[in-house]
């Protein structure tokens, strides 16, 4: 099954592109807009390389959801109804394979726009990391609840972003920690719990979302 | 073994019922935009109404259980576009848990054995047409749900639904269609 | 009597017999908690008059949690026994808890400015709130995003239902974020300790307001069930 959503993600490689760049790029204008300020840099890096991950997954996650309920393969995820969650759970691990661990590293490497040093770097990419799966969950629970509609990624985040400030929160104290130099494991433990119960809850969700989606 | 009671479904349609034995075939006829994909969707639990129409052997149905039972081929086919003949195989396999060499002569029966290695995408609609109706070659379930199986299909192809239909039906096996084809005599119909 | 409860005619019908009394109780409830809240309770020594406005703020924020947490539940119902009555009330109510989530936040940022001398700051209260209103929004949005309303309802009763379960973990993180960032002098002004005389007005006026939303619940759900009426009717001739 993830061997599939694998393929499956692999075969939209056109896209990929678009979506990195679309990261980078908006990082780009972000350090440049804040200036040469490098403390501005530094302490708002974070916050917006975060959000930026945020967004870019809420708005390239609905196209592949779309596509797969066109050709009627939900209907097909339906009728094997014990599926449902395994199709889920493998399109968050392609996700996280194909587009949150390379988005990470485009954030790591990026970093040096905004003078991090080399610890408060590995944070962020871990943080990122960490907080990725839970962002790819609840894209598709987005997509899925506006699956017939013609909101998109903009109408997907306006639902869903409240439901990632505790991810938030959780990923930036973990770098407040790093940056004062005291000890991030428990905001570590606590963003990976967080995550763990945003998945979890996305993809159950999801397959509620998934038994009326397909109704039109 | 089938019964279907009082199916509403505003604005479209309101309480139909039929009940379909062995060996029955049951068709259902509309114009355009009637509503028989719809119909067929919720006879194949996709679309799932309340109170619950569908008694299978004289049960109220339980979806997951119920749907063991089905074939659901519709309009959309459920084919991956982006994928290869024998890479779609191998998710059916996987799915279904039905063997490689049953589902490749069921395709070969169909006539599509030699397009392995196209992308589905690249087929032309009838093609896709006969791999996705493969599926009542290999997938032996007793209640067959077609959405106008007819459609796209050339001579041959619709030779090879026939025989697939008459098999099934001797085997004691419950067809629905819609379709816009006349049928002969002995079989239900329902007009949306 | 349960399964007459689900059918909107028999919501209908008691509607009728209880508005009246909800508009006397309401209004009797606004003319007594005003009154104390206003005149007879004591000003605060440290905010003197200002205080008072808590008395407007503080119960618009409890209806705002207590409408959606109402609203999850109607959710619950839409989702799993589509329950016409539930859809009704529902959409109904997701406005107005908006309502006053936005007078929460109106009221909380006027009481802010003799308090705090800013008409924002990013109180963990206020946080919360303007979540709720976010919340509130998202659900609003993906409702009507759909042409058919009995879609529409359906996703966003689910986004209703996993709001309402990560609602605790947002104030929760909310506030610990701001027990990192908050200097210390704002956290010590920002609850202020309950006087007994307070609990009375308070009481007063969060009985007026509960009155007030279904009185406002009221009023939408018959033209919510009028509307729908209206369109069934249409779409038959």
């Amino acid at each position: 099954m993830i061997l599939r959503e694998l393929y499956n993600l692999s075969l939209h490689r056109g896209r990929f592109f678009s979506i990195f760049t679309f990261f980078a790029l908006a990082l780009f204008c972000a350090s440049l807009a804040l200036g040469p300020n490098e403390r501005l840099l530094k302490q708002s890096a974070p916050a917006l390389i975060w959000i930026l991950a945020i967004l870019t997954t809420f708005f390239s996650t609905p196209h592949l959801l779309k596509k797969e309920a066109q050709h009627g393969l939900l209907d097909e995820i339906l009728l094997h109804p014990s599926l449902a969650s395994t199709y889920l759970l493998s399109k968050v691990i392609a996700e996280c394979i194909f587009i949150g661990f390379p988005l990470a590293c485009v954030g790591l490497l990026l970093s040096p726009f905004f003078s991090l040093s080399s610890h408060e770097m590995l944070s962020l990419f871990l943080t990122l990391l960490i907080g990725f799966p839970a962002l790819s969950a609840l894209g598709i629970l987005g997509s899925l609840l506006t699956l017939n509609t013609q909101g998109g990624g903009l109408l997907i985040s306006l639902i869903l972003l409240p439901l990632t400030l505790p991810l938030l929160i959780f990923g930036l104290s973990v770098m407040d920690m790093v940056r004062l130099g005291l000890d991030s494991f428990p905001s570590f433990w606590l963003l990976s719990g967080t995550s763990l119960f945003l998945i979890i809850l996305a993809i159950a969700a999801g397959s509620w979302a998934l038994s009326f989606a397909t109704e039109h | 073994m089938l019964e279907a009671r009082h199916i509403t479904f505003a604005p479209l349609f309101s309480d139909l019922s039929f009940s379909l034995r062995q060996k029955e075939t049951l068709l259902v006829r509309g114009a355009n935009g009637a509503g028989k994909s719809t119909f067929l969707r919720i006879l194949a639990g996709l679309i799932r109404l309340k109170p619950n129409p569908l008694f299978w052997k004289g049960e109220a149905v339980h979806l997951s259980t119920y749907q063991q039972n089905l074939l659901y081929v519709g309009h959309k086919l459920a084919l991956h576009p982006e994928a290869l003949l024998k890479d779609q195989i191998k998710l059916w396999q996987y799915h279904t848990g039905v063997k490689r060499d049953t589902i490749e002569k069921a395709l070969d029966l169909w006539g599509v054995a030699s397009l392995f290695n196209k992308k589905i995408d690249q087929l032309s609609q009838g093609q896709r047409k006969r791999i996705s109706l493969s599926r009542c070659q290999w997938l032996p379930r007793p209640l067959w749900i077609l959405d106008e199986p007819h459609t796209s299909l050339d001579e041959a192809g619709l030779k090879v639904l026939e025989k697939a239909l008459c098999d099934h039906r001797e085997k004691g096996g419950l067809v629905i269609l819609a379709t816009h084809e006349k049928k002969p005599k002995g079989t239900q119909e329902i007009l949306l | 009597m349960k399964v007459t409860w689900v059918k909107p005619r028999y919501f209908f019908e008691v509607s009728k017999v209880l508005f009246p009394i909800f508009i006397g109780l309401g209004v009797f409830f606004f003319a007594v908690g005003l009154y104390t809240a206003l005149l007879t309770s004591p000003p605060d020594y440290q905010q003197g008059d200002a205080m008072r406005i808590m008395y407007v703020h503080v119960p618009a924020s409890w209806m705002a949690l207590f409408a959606y947490a109402l609203l999850a539940f109607l959710s619950f119902f839409v989702l799993v026994w589509r329950s016409p009555l539930a859809e009704l009330l529902a959409v109904s109510i997701a406005p107005i808890g908006a309502l006053f989530t936005v007078l929460s936040l109106v009221t909380g940022s006027l009481w802010g400015k003799p308090m705090w001398g800013a008409y924002w700051v990013w109180d963990a209260r206020l946080t919360s709130v303007l979540v709720l209103l976010f919340l509130y929004s998202g659900y609003w949005a993906l409702y009507k995003a759909y042409t058919h309303t009995d879609q529409g309802i359906r996703a966003a009763s689910l986004l209703a239902l996993v709001g309402v379960i990560n609602l605790p973990i947002i104030k929760w993180s909310v506030n610990w974020w701001n027990t990192l960032h908050q200097p210390a002098s704002l956290t010590k002004l920002s609850a202020p300790s309950i006087h007994p005389s307070m609990l009375l007005p308070l009481g007063l006026m969060t009985a007026a307001y509960i009155f007030y939303f279904f009185i406002l619940l009221i009023l939408r759900a018959r033209t919510e069930l009028n509307k729908r009426k209206l369109l069934i009717q249409e779409s038959l001739t």
